[in-house]
């Protein structure tokens, strides 16, 4: 399935590669951009916007170690994309995958790479990632996720000058089932009895605005640990 | 006045059934909050499933005001019961008992004695509510902690924690209204009968036949529902839509009152004019 769609990739991008970007170059670029960053602290306003949850703009403190730990903090309750909870190009990017660049294009005023990447793991959910890069900034300016379980991901990026040139902005989309819950757990009983398709889906939007970026203050692991120990 | 609405409370609190009403609050708060303590966190996953694949979620959702959600939920339907067996015991009891004629050769109004006794049985009212919302509000919130609530009203909301305890409040007055209506119409059969059998079982026969009526989605309903108390003593739920709908709410408390003031008006013309004979 992967070969295949590797060289379906191949065929149709056959002019770009012409064209004789390497899309590794622009990739290891990025991840060695932000390299540095061994961990940071940020606080979090959190919008969520899906058809069937309602619930309050939220705020949240985000706790990152790198390769990978992620740590939140809020008052009450709070929800962050699990794709994205944390900004690490590193980890959106992957290791093990075979990189192809498709083209040049406009993103308002800047010109972007398009690139997208297929996961070597046969485990991984994820089939393909398509990123959109500004080769002079080093920026993801986008990135789309298609999976195996269906739906799509999307993330929109916003930088505003922000310490090593980390995100102020994260618009989330993507594609969520819908609520298909028993009466015995809603209580509700004036409810039409029209069959629900518990596979349907809508789409959902979260929006995470960033602010006090606290990069490279050497956070302990056992904040990272005690959260496990909480859950 | 005052003498006579103690005596009624005394009378009241005097008989042992008046307990049940507050011994089965009790025992099935005491259960089912056992039970949530077991297994609540699998209900906040089975609230939050489809959200678990998609998201981080981070935050206890399973607290004492979730757990008075879901009694409040589990127990609404219990509630006209408890309540039925005072009001509606209240006139037909005395006039079984033979104490209605006895007490009516007194000095004292048919208006007051009946208006006491209502405030007496709409003070149990009042207690069985407030025995309910002490212990699945206040107790579950000492057991289980507080934070922000998450319910299934419509969409999946999720309310801050400042937002909810007002929420509560509004629901317990209104499910104490809800209730006070059912005491009245008990309270109505009660001075149509001389057995207290009578009253309760009536009421709850109305009751139960307007509930599945309002809750049957046919279209033959739709005119109907609108004028069955039942369709509006349940509002209390309103209070848990994300965006709470104030006419209703409103038109649902004009509604009840209106019930009620008819109710005991009808019970006042016919008790001031019946013959009583037992």
């Amino acid at each position: 399935m992967k070969k295949a769609l590797i060289l379906l990739i191949l065929t149709i991008s056959l002019p770009a590669l012409s064209q004789t970007k390497d899309p590794n170059v622009i990739l290891n670029s990025l991840k060695s951009k932000y390299s540095t960053i061994r961990d940071y602290t940020v606080d979090a306003r959190i919008q969520v916007d899906v058809a069937f949850l309602k619930m309050a703009e939220k705020q949240a403190r985000i706790y990152y170690k790198f390769p990978d730990k992620v740590h939140i903090e809020t008052e009450g309750f709070a929800l962050l994309p699990k794709r994205a909870a944390s900004f690490d190009p590193a980890s959106f990017i992957g290791n093990d995958y075979t990189a192809v660049y498709i083209k040049n294009e406009r993103w308002g005023n800047t010109a972007v790479d398009v690139i997208k990447t297929i996961p070597h793991d046969p485990e991984s959910d994820v089939i393909l990632n398509t990123f959109w890069i500004d080769p002079v900034k080093k920026q993801i300016m986008q990135f789309e996720i298609n999976s195996k379980s269906g739906g799509a991901f999307q993330v929109v990026f916003e930088y505003n000058n922000q310490p090593y040139d980390l995100p102020q902005r994260l618009t989330v989309n993507f594609d969520v089932k819908d609520m298909n819950l028993p009466k015995t757990a809603t209580g509700e009983i004036n409810v039409s009895d029209k069959k629900k398709d518990s596979d349907k889906s809508s789409k959902g939007k979260v929006t995470i605005t960033y602010s006090n970026y606290k990069v490279n203050t050497g956070l302990d692991d056992k904040l990272f640990s005690e959260k496990k120990k909480a859950k | 006045m005052v003498n006579l609405i103690f005596i009624e409370l005394k009378k009241v609190f005097g008989r042992k059934r008046s307990y049940i009403g507050f011994l089965v609050i009790f025992i099935l708060v005491s259960i089912l909050q056992a039970a949530m303590w077991v297994e609540g966190q699998t209900f906040i996953d089975l609230f939050t499933q489809n959200l678990q694949d998609t998201f981080v979620l981070e935050g206890n959702l399973m607290n004492g005001y979730f757990i008075s959600f879901m009694l409040m939920n589990s127990l609404w339907v219990l509630l006209p019961f408890l309540v039925t067996f005072v009001a509606g015991d209240s006139i037909a009891g005395e006039a079984h008992a033979g104490t209605l004629r006895l007490m009516l050769t007194r000095p004292v109004s048919r208006t007051s004695l009946i208006t006491a006794k209502y405030i007496a049985s709409v003070t149990y009212t009042f207690l069985v509510v407030l025995l309910l919302m002490i212990l699945s509000l206040g107790i579950s919130s000492l057991i289980f902690g507080t934070g922000d609530l998450i319910v299934f009203s419509k969409t999946l909301n999720i309310f801050p924690e400042k937002e909810v305890l007002p929420k509560f409040l509004g629901a317990f007055g209104f499910a104490f209204l809800g209730m006070t209506l059912v005491t009245t119409l008990a309270f109505f059969f009660s001075v149509l009968t001389n057995n207290s059998i009578g009253p309760i079982v009536g009421t709850m026969a109305i009751v139960l036949s307007f509930t599945i009526i309002t809750n049957l989605n046919l279209q033959v309903f739709h005119v109907i529902r609108k004028l069955l108390f039942t369709s509006y003593i349940n509002s209390w739920t309103l209070f848990f839509d994300y965006t709470i709908d104030w006419r209703q709410i409103y038109l649902s408390l004009l509604v009840s009152v209106m019930h009620i003031a008819a109710l005991f008006a009808a019970t006042l013309w016919i008790f001031k004019r019946k013959d009583i004979l037992s």
